[in-house]
Formats: structure tokens, C-alpha cells, sequence
């Protein structure tokens, strides 16, 4: 089984990614769609394709597969399945940098305004995580420092929205901090992308040294793990995928944490392979969500944020149970 | 020397938790490291380890310890820590492939030594029957073999243990004290605490005794476990076998037994 499932994966992925293509309120059929990536379609459909679609199904894939990733590889790092890439506080600053755009009026100069926002704030938390983890000795100290600044984030996200004088950009930040992959452009994937594949990268570099902290910080040293880099990697690789991924959609809860979950018992268990299905896993429910929020038709499209954590809270509630009997 | 400490200080804030520790090793040999609770025997072993930073030097086989990266060290010393942790469900035999993780290049599988030498030490510590069960559904004394067969796949000239026999059964401490014979036997270097003092006088070349952070005594057990410096280290009266040798700690000092 193990060996079959990120093959499969990866199959599933692609087909979801497709799908995510072919959906959309402008019913157009499958051919018709294909047309439109080649040069044979009308130009209407191009477009749709080409400057609607593609853009939302690549930032689906890219956004599901850093949340995925990254819960993969905290919930390895803290040796705790309850980690949650929320949880260093990134995506909390990264959300704050965003709001102070929209309360500030500057969100309606440029479209891109909003994410470079939301960047610069998930680079405060950055630098100021990275400098306790340079000092520090303890995972714990990190980990109390990102839910500190989400607190801090969240209060003075509470404070804008109480502050804001125009109801409309209270609405327009509530409505932000659910998550959504409706009409980002791929400007928005050209600046986020290259982002997260660094983030990919340092914590595919962590991969065995979480493997050896199966065994605790002690063991791990004794097995040439050296902490400080193993941490140092951690936190500025999910801090560059779930920066960037907060910063094109908002904020997108759940995948973080059911995913590594939903995977691991496929796998025989070491964090270092939970890492690749868990991003593919990512990819694909975030793919299947947002595909979802356009095929139910209500008056307001719904916003995928809402649409996992619907799914994903429950889900999460039967795991808990299902681990716990297990444990008993 | 596969393992030599210079004059090993260690202070925690304003305590001083280690005074002035220094002795070598020999390759091929098992060492005891005995001494009541708090006496400072676990912080001995994790400065020996590069856990803790110390004042004095620790020397690898000629090498100063502070000079080697974590990686270095991991392939001349290994270190198996008093508190048994294992995070996920993982098999018995990936658990103890950890062990072979230092000598391994980043995304290499493990070859065919690799292999080689996890058989070996999982044959060793009687785990092949349990090669598939996932290492937390094991009892505790299981898992102390799980842990130590890891240690002893890394195939280091030296290697610590910090009571590696706590929480075993007679047969099971018995031979896992054979198994340290065997590591020594192959030419490797074992420094191990211990809290059973006929263990530690049966099986150990040497005996090394710590009480409040200071060595005490040092020598070969017949030397070290006499009535007098069981009495002052550890504040009990023993009883010895027709031989000499220690049978158990019967009263505290100062009581009749």
C-alpha cells in the first residue's frame, strides 16, 4: 500500500486539477474547454481558461500542498499530531498584513496591493521567530513565541474590524479571512510560487532529521541531528509556504491538520514519508473543495475556507475518537 | 583512548552539578557508571554526549568533541538517552534503522550493510519475532530493547547508556548486560549507568562511582564495591556472596539489617 500511494496521489491530483478546470459558472463543455487551451477555441473561452481558471486550479494545487506539507512537517517537528501550520503564527501576521491593506483603502490601488501586504506581514513573524529560534534551545519556546503572535495578530485584527469606520471594509475583511481561490489572477501565482517552492525545499531538506527526532531532541542529536538548523529550516519553510499561501487566499483551515492524518496510516510512518503524500493529499482536497464551492449553486458562492473547515472539523472530531479507542 | 574526559565541570545556574570529572576508556571493555540519584550521573553522560556544555574537554579517539559537527560525533559516539521516546507507531526494525541514519547520505536508501548491521543488533537484543509490531504497542521493557538494539546499530567504538536496565525483568537485565559483553567483545567501548550494584559488579570490567557531582571511586568492581564505599556513597549496608561479591543492598547505613 505504501508504495502505490503517492502514485495514486498523484493521479488523483491531476484529475481534480482538470476537473477544477472544467468547472466554473460559464458552462462550457469539455472539448469546448480544451479548445480553449489550444488555439482552436473562441476567444471568450481562452480567456476564461487561461486568466480565471488556470490561475484558481494552480493556486488549488500549490495552497493545498503547502498547508498539507507543512502540517506534515510541524506535526513532525513538535512529535505532536495535533500541530497545525497555524500554529507558529504566520498565517495569523500574514492575515493581519492583508487587513491593514484593506483598512488603510490602499486594497483598492491594485489587486496585488493585498498579497504583498499580507507578505510583508508574515516576514515580521518570520524575522521575529527566526531570531528565537537562532537563541533559543527549546521547540517549546518556538512554538509559545507563534501563539503569542497569534494572539497578537488575531487582537489587532479584532481591533481593525473594530475601528473600521466603513462597513464595507469590515465586510470586505471578514469575507478575506475566509478563504477563497475566487479571481486571483496569475500574478498572484507568479508571486507566490516561487515562495513556496522555497518553502518546499527547506523542509524537504528537514525530512530525515525529523525522522530521527522520532526519538526525541536527545536521541536525535546523539543520531548527528543538529537542532538549531533542523528548526531553523522548519520554521522558514512553512513560514514561505503558508505566508504565501495566506497571502493569495486567505485564510484556509483544517488541510494543515487532517491531512498528515488522513495519510499516515497509508504510510509505515516516519514523518519523512507522511511529507510527499501529505502534499499531495493537500493539493487534492483543496482541489476538490474549491471544484465544490462552484458546482453548489447558491446565491453567494461559498468560500472554500468555510467549505474545509466544514468538512474538516467533523472529520477531525471522528479521528480523535478513532485514535483514541485505538489507544485504549 | 576511544573516549577520554578532561576535567569535566558542569554548573546549572549557581549549582555546580559535576565537579572536576576525569578518566579514560578503553576500547573493548564495559564500564559502570554507579551512584545515587542526583549524584550526577545522567549529566555526565549527556555532557560526555555534547548535550550539555561543560568546562573541560572530551576526547573521541584523539578528536576534541567540541570540534566534530553533530554528525561527526554521531558516527564515533552513540548516546542512549534515560527517557524512552517513541513519537509515531513505527515498525520495531525502522526504529532501529535510525541508528543507521548518520553514516547515510541525504535521500539514500539504506544499503545492504545498513541492513546488515540492524539484523545483527536486533538478533542481539531478541527483537526479530517483534520486526513488524509497531514499537508503541510493546511493553516497556520491549521498548527499552527497541531503543537500545537502535543504539547499538549505529556501530559507534563508543557507546553511553543511561540505565538501559531500568524497567527490565531479571532475564531481560541479565542479558542485555550480555549483550554489552558482546559490543566489548567486538572492541567497543560501553559506558553504562546502572542502578543494580550485583548487576554492575558481575558484569563491568569497571566501576565508576559518582556522589554529589564528584568521582569517588574508580577501579575494578572487587576494588570499588567494598562494604566501606557502598556505605559512604550510596548510605546502605550490602550483603557479599562467599566470594566477595555483592548479592544485594539489605538496610541503610547505620540500621541493622
Amino acid at each position: 500500500m505504501s508504495r502505490a500511494l503517492n502514485p495514486l496521489l498523484a493521479v488523483l491530483v491531476l484529475v481534480l486539477f482538470v476537473v477544477s478546470l472544467l468547472v466554473g459558472p460559464a458552462h462550457l463543455g469539455i472539448m469546448e474547454s480544451l479548445r480553449g487551451f489550444m488555439a482552436g477555441g473562441s476567444e471568450a473561452t481562452a480567456i476564461i481558461l487561461r486568466d480565471i481558471r488556470l490561475p484558481r486550479a494552480l493556486l488549488g494545487l500549490l495552497t493545498g500542498a503547502s498547508l498539507g506539507l507543512s502540517g506534515a512537517v510541524l506535526q513532525g517537528l513538535l512529535r505532536n499530531p495535533l500541530a497545525d501550520p497555524g500554529l507558529i503564527g504566520v498565517s495569523a501576521t500574514a492575515s493581519l498584513g492583508a487587513v491593514v491593506v484593506f483598512y488603510s483603502g490602499l486594497a483598492g490601488l491594485s489587486t496585488l496591493l493585498l498579497p504583498l501586504g499580507a507578505l510583508l506581514g508574515g516576514a515580521v513573524a518570520v524575522v521575529i521567530l527566526l531570531a528565537v529560534a537562532g537563541r533559543g534551545n527549546s521547540t517549546l519556546t518556538l512554538i509559545l513565541a507563534g501563539v503569542a503572535l497569534s494572539s497578537l495578530a488575531g487582537a489587532l485584527i479584532s481591533l481593525a474590524l473594530n475601528l473600521s469606520r466603513n462597513p464595507f471594509a469590515a465586510y470586505e475583511i471578514s469575507f478575506w479571512l475566509l478563504g477563497s481561490l475566487k479571481d486571483r489572477s496569475m500574478a498572484h501565482v507568479y508571486m507566490v510560487a516561487p515562495l513556496m517552492l522555497a518553502g518546499f525545499g527547506l523542509m524537504a531538506l528537514a525530512a530525515r532529521a525529523l525522522d530521527a527526532l522520532s526519538l526525541g531532541e536527545e536521541a536525535a542529536h546523539s543520531l548527528g541531528v543538529d537542532l538549531k538548523r533542523l528548526r531553523l529550516l522548519v520554521i522558514g519553510g512553512v513560514a514561505l509556504a503558508t505566508g504565501a499561501a495566506t497571502a493569495v487566499t486567505g485564510m484556509i483551515g483544517f488541510i494543515g491538520l487532517v491531512v498528515p492524518h488522513l495519510v499516515r496510516p497509508f504510510t509505515r510512518g516516519l514523518p519523512s514519508a507522511v511529507l510527499l503524500p501529505s502534499a499531495l493529499g493537500g493539493a487534492a482536497l483543496l482541489l476538490a473543495a474549491d471544484s465544490f464551492t462552484r458546482l453548489v449553486t447558491t446565491n453567494v458562492e461559498l468560500n472554500v475556507g468555510v467549505v474545509t473547515a466544514l468538512i474538516g472539523a467533523p472529520f477531525f472530531f471522528w479521528l480523535v475518537f478513532r485514535t483514541e479507542g485505538e489507544a485504549a | 583512548m576511544p573516549l577520554a574526559a578532561h576535567a569535566i565541570t558542569v554548573s546549572l545556574g549557581q549549582r555546580t552539578v559535576l565537579q572536576d570529572i576525569s578518566f579514560a576508556l578503553a576500547a573493548g571493555t564495559v564500564v559502570g557508571l554507579l551512584g545515587p540519584n542526583g549524584a550526577g550521573k545522567s549529566t555526565l553522560l549527556r555532557a560526555l554526549a555534547g548535550l550539555l556544555p561543560h568546562a573541560g574537554t572530551v576526547m573521541l579517539a584523539g578528536a576534541a568533541s567540541a570540534g566534530l559537527t553533530a554528525a561527526e560525533r554521531a558516527r564515533r559516539l552513540a548516546y542512549l538517552p534515560q527517557q524512552r521516546i517513541i513519537s509515531w507507531p513505527l515498525p520495531v526494525a525502522d526504529v532501529v534503522m535510525l541508528g543507521r541514519l548518520p553514516g547515510r547520505r541525504l535521500g539514500a536508501r539504506p544499503s545492504a550493510q545498513d541492513h546488515a548491521q540492524v539484523d545483527q543488533a536486533m538478533a542481539m537484543l531478541d527483537l526479530e519475532g517483534l520486526r513488524q509490531r509497531p514499537a508503541t504497542a510493546l511493553s516497556g521493557g520491549e521498548q527499552a530493547r527497541v531503543l537500545m538494539a537502535r543504539a547499538v546499530a549505529q556501530a559507534t567504538p563508543v557507546l553511553l547508556a543511561d540505565e538501559p536496565a531500568a524497567g527490565l525483568d531479571p532475564a531481560h537485565q541479565i542479558h542485555l548486560m550480555m549483550v554489552l559483553r558482546q559490543l566489548a567483545g567486538q572492541g567497543r567501548c560501553v559506558l553504562v549507568s546502572l542502578h543494580d550494584l550485583a548487576l554492575a559488579g558481575r558484569w563491568c570490567d569497571r566501576l565508576l562511582v559518582l556522589k554529589d557531582g564528584a568521582l569517588v571511586a574508580d577501579g575494578a568492581p572487587a576494588a570499588v564495591l567494598t562494604a566501606a564505599t557502598i556505605r559512604a556513597a550510596f548510605g546502605v549496608e550490602a550483603a557479599f556472596t562467599a566470594d566477595g561479591a555483592v548479592l544485594a543492598p539489605v538496610a541503610l547505613a547505620g540500621r541493622s539489617a
